[in-house]
Parts: structure tokens; C-alpha cells; sequence
């Protein structure tokens, strides 16, 4: 008889870990790391239409508006596939990156993936990314017959990264990617893109405690 | 024996939270210092694709006479410039055709050079300067005086260096020497103007070339600042040129030419005496425009020995 209270203890000492790690039960018996992506979308500033036929491309504000948005779709893929699925950067592989880049660019960006992407050793460094934010600006170049012939995604991107030890790092890219439309949606043939990462200090919160919010 | 594994596990569970909760539990207040640790550095990524291929591409600019509301291609060309563009080197070279150079126009026998438009449109005058220098021309571009005027209005104006005072009333030019920025219609000025120049349409030609210079240098600076300055550029160009370049070509040369140094452009005319023909002035080119076609053939390149002197040197101090 004496096993049923020595259950309830150690029930109690995993509760305790639960509720003060703040994790699930699933978490506790699933003990690999949480790949679980944060949701992200870049949020559309600018639609600039330039005309090859028209001085005036105001009228056209409609169409440079679609195309915006479609740009934005490949954008967000691009960073969530580059900066905020665990499993790429845990991996130190992304494919899915690669592959919004067409023609003679894919080679060019993966030769730039410390730049484009969290980097092949990330999962060395990082617990974890989140608080991802973007905006994200697209001037469009309409041809003749007033179709999107091309686009320059203008984009700033911060997450918040969760250092091995502890420490947080502010994840900043920002620069400009040249597009065109395909038959599988907009795909990259240009860029020109920085990081500049760096740390970040929490805030101390109400009470003197550290807050993880990134500026 | 079931109940013990359950507990047994649930034990290991607990202790493996609270072990895991150990190694991740922030250690971010105490870290004083707010100094940057810097984790990737600065790495511009480079534009792709740049046609960055040995072979030399050659373009035909051609300035057309037509004045607002004439036929641009029916008209006689006022300029006519040969660029080839080296982009494995990252330099070009701009060769000026004088308009009353007197030439073979292919089906129609010796005439003025700036007639082929009249004859047989763009397409004439590429195979009247092709067969003339022996170069394969890969592009043409087709603009007027309204065309140029309005494209340098639309992309801001020009920023040109003037390398000597000019005045004269027909292009209406009034420059003294020196960096200014200009409005399309100085520009246009600027271009027209030979009544200044001793050497006149020799003269005139290879100002024509500073333009070029002027705005590629201008071009790179606002790229290199902006790059979706680009498609303003092209917008711009477009707007006012007739091509028969397709818009991702276009695309591709405007990257390729973000790549030339203006440093390393060479701006030239082809050398010639003026004649008469009749009573039409015109311009025999000198024998040895044969090796400056056959050096700009190699690889779109001018080597130094065969540039010849510039037309305006008299007023450069040359």
C-alpha cells in the first residue's frame, strides 16, 4: 500500500516542473525540441507602380497592389523558411529557400546563405526564434500591357533569438530582392540584402525582472 | 509491476523537466554589458544575374531628328553611337559615328550615314553600321529629341561634368565648365550644341558621349544607394525609347551596366575629314577607323593606341 502515496509525491514533484516550466504533459513525454513554427506575415507598406508605357502610373495603383501582395506571399515564405522553421535551421538545411530563387541565383544565394538565412550551425547557437516581425515595401514595374513584368521587394525582419546560454540576439536582415512572376508564383533572380544581428538586452520589467520583448 | 513502470517513468519524466529546466532557465539579467556582440557581419549579397560572360555585347544608340509629333524612325538620325560593353571587364567603349559620315548603305548605294533611317528605319542603320565596322550589332535603341528631354526630366536630370564654356543660340547651350546638374532640356542643349565647337559635329558627337558617361556614373551612384532606382531608370527609358530589346533583357543589361566603372568607359569618334559630295557637306572617315572597328570588335574594348585624339581638344587644352 505504501506505492500509492509514494505515486502522489512524485505526481506532485512533476506537476511542479510542469506548471513552473510552463510545457504540457505532451512536452514532458515528448522530450525533443519544439519545431513548432512561429506564425509570421509580412505586413505590406508600400505598392509603387512604374509604367513602361504610362508618365502617369497612379491609375495602375491597382494592379501594383496584386502584385504586392503576391510578392509579400513569396517574401514570407522566404523568411519563415529561412529564419523561423526550426527544423531548417536546426538542420542547417533549406531547400525550401533555394527555391524561391530561380535560374542562375540559386547558386548565388546559397553561396550567401549566412546572409539569407539563419546559417548552417544555427542550431548550434540558437533554443529558439520567435517574435518574428516584417514589413515589407514593393515597387512594380508594369510592362506595355500594364502586367507586373517585375518587382523589388524592399524588406526589414526582425526575430527574436533565444541563445543556447541563455542570452537573447535581435535577428536583423533588411535589403532589397528583385522578382518576376512565373508560372508557379513570384521567384527571385536579384538581391541585395544585410544582417546586421546583435544582442539583445531585456527591458526589466514591472517588478525588476527581465521581459523578452524585442524592440 | 505495471504501477512501479508508470511511476518509474513519470520519476524519470520529472527529473528530466527539472534537468532540462536547469540548462534553459535565462541567464540574460546578468549580463551587464551593452556592448554589440556582433553575430554575422555586414555580407552584401551581389546582384545576379549580370551577363558576366566573355563574349562583348554591342548596342546602337540612335538619336533620331524627328522633332514633337514626326515619325521618329522616318526621320534622318542626328546621332549615332556604337557602345560595346565589356562585362567580364566591367568596362565599355562609346564610338560616335559623324551624321554626314559617307557610307555604303546596304541597297542603296553611298549616301549619308544619318539617310539609312530614312531608308529603311533602325534596322537599316544597323546593318549600315555593321557593315561598316564588321561588328555584329546585338541591340538598338531609338530616341528623339522630346524622348531624351523627357527621360532625363523623369529619372531627376543628369549631373554632368561640362568640360567647357559653350554658348550658342540655335541648341540654345549656355554652360560655363564644370560639375552641373542638368534639366532635359540642357541635356539636350548640351548634346546639340556644335556651333561652339571648332571640330563641330565631331565635336558634338563625342559630347554625345559624355552624356552616356554622365548618366551611367549617375545610374550606378542611385543604384548602388537604391537599387529599385532601377526600374525608375527603366521606366524612365522605356517611356521614351524604341527598342527591340525584350523587358527581362533590358533588365538583365541595366545590372550588366551597373557593373561598368564609367572610369573605365572610353568615349571616342571615328575619325574623318569633312568634304563635299555635290553640294552636300559631308564627313569621309579616315582610313584608320579600320583598326579601331577591328580592336572594338576583339572584345567590345578600345585599347589606348588606337583611341584617337578627341575632336575637342583645342578647347580641353590638349
Amino acid at each position: 500500500m505504501w506505492i500509492v502515496p509514494a505515486a502522489v509525491v512524485v505526481l506532485g514533484a512533476v506537476l511542479f516542473f510542469v506548471l513552473r516550466s510552463g510545457g504540457g504533459v505532451a512536452g514532458i513525454l515528448n522530450s525533443g525540441p519544439d519545431n513548432t513554427i512561429p506564425p509570421f506575415n509580412f505586413k505590406i507598406g508600400k505598392a509603387t507602380p512604374i509604367s513602361v508605357a504610362k508618365a502617369d502610373a497612379k491609375p495602375l495603383a491597382g494592379s501594383a497592389k496584386n502584385a504586392a501582395s503576391q510578392v509579400a506571399k513569396t517574401m514570407t515564405t522566404l523568411y519563415t523558411e529561412a529564419f523561423l522553421d526550426p527544423v531548417n535551421w536546426r538542420g542547417g538545411t533549406y531547400d525550401e529557400v533555394w527555391s524561391l530563387f530561380d535560374g542562375s541565383s540559386q547558386a548565388a544565394a546559397q553561396k550567401e546563405g549566412t546572409t539569407l538565412t539563419l546559417g548552417t550551425t544555427a542550431g548550434d547557437t540558437f533554443e529558439k526564434v520567435d517574435q518574428p516581425r516584417g514589413r515589407v515595401s514593393v515597387k512594380v514595374l508594369l510592362d506595355g500591357k500594364d502586367q507586373p513584368a517585375t518587382a523589388v521587394a524592399i524588406v526589414k525582419f526582425t526575430a527574436l533569438g533565444t541563445n543556447k546560454d541563455g542570452t537573447l540576439t535581435l535577428i536583423v536582415s533588411s535589403g532589397q530582392y528583385f522578382l518576376r512572376p512565373g508560372s508557379d508564383g513570384w521567384r527571385i533572380y536579384a538581391f541585395e540584402v544585410s544582417r546586421a544581428d546583435h544582442e539583445k538586452i531585456p527591458k526589466p520589467g514591472p517588478s525588476g525582472s527581465p521581459s523578452a520583448v524585442a524592440s | 509491476m505495471k504501477r512501479r513502470h508508470v511511476v518509474f517513468a513519470l520519476a524519470l519524466a520529472a527529473w528530466i523537466a527539472g534537468s532540462t529546466l536547469g540548462t534553459v532557465s535565462p541567464a540574460g539579467p546578468q549580463r551587464a554589458s551593452a556592448a554589440p556582440f556582433l553575430e554575422i557581419g555586414q555580407a552584401h549579397a551581389g546582384y545576379v544575374p549580370t551577363l558576366n560572360g566573355t563574349s562583348p555585347i554591342f548596342i546602337l544608340f540612335i538619336g533620331s531628328d524627328a522633332r514633337p509629333g514626326q515619325p521618329v524612325a522616318g526621320e534622318r538620325t542626328d546621332s549615332i553611337h556604337l557602345v560595346g560593353i565589356n562585362p567580364a571587364k566591367h568596362k565599355a567603349s562609346i564610338l560616335g559615328f559623324p551624321r554626314d559620315s559617307w557610307v555604303e548603305i546596304p541597297g542603296h548605294g553611298m549616301d549619308k550615314i544619318n539617310s539609312a533611317m530614312v531608308f529603311g528605319g533602325p534596322d537599316l542603320t544597323v546593318q549600315t553600321v555593321e557593315a561598316l565596322t564588321g561588328i555584329k550589332i546585338d541591340y538598338w535603341a531609338l530616341t528623339s529629341f522630346d524622348g531624351m528631354t523627357q527621360m532625363i526630366d523623369a529619372i531627376g536630370g543628369l549631373t554632368v561634368d561640362v568640360p567647357f564654356a559653350m554658348q550658342d543660340s540655335y541648341s540654345r547651350a549656355d554652360f560655363q565648365p564644370g560639375v552641373q546638374h542638368l534639366d532635359g532640356r540642357q541635356v539636350l542643349a548640351f548634346a546639340r550644341d556644335r556651333h561652339s565647337l571648332p571640330s563641330g559635329d565631331f565635336g558634338r558627337s563625342e559630347d554625345q558621349g559624355r552624356v552616356f558617361v554622365a548618366a551611367l556614373a549617375q545610374f550606378r551612384k542611385e543604384f548602388s544607394k537604391d537599387p529599385s532606382r532601377l526600374l525608375t531608370w527603366i521606366g524612365a527609358g522605356l517611356r521614351n525609347v524604341q527598342t527591340n530589346v525584350p523587358l527581362d533583357q533590358i533588365l538583365n543589361l541595366a545590372f550588366t551596366c551597373s557593373t561598368v566603372n564609367p572610369k573605365y568607359v572610353e568615349n571616342m569618334v571615328v575619325p574623318g575629314t569633312t568634304g563635299m559630295v555635290g553640294n552636300m557637306s559631308t564627313v569621309n572617315l579616315s582610313s584608320s577607323a579600320s583598326v579601331i572597328y577591328n580592336d572594338m570588335k576583339n572584345d567590345g574594348l578600345v585599347q589606348p593606341k588606337h583611341i584617337p585624339p578627341s575632336p575637342n581638344a583645342a578647347l580641353l587644352g590638349g
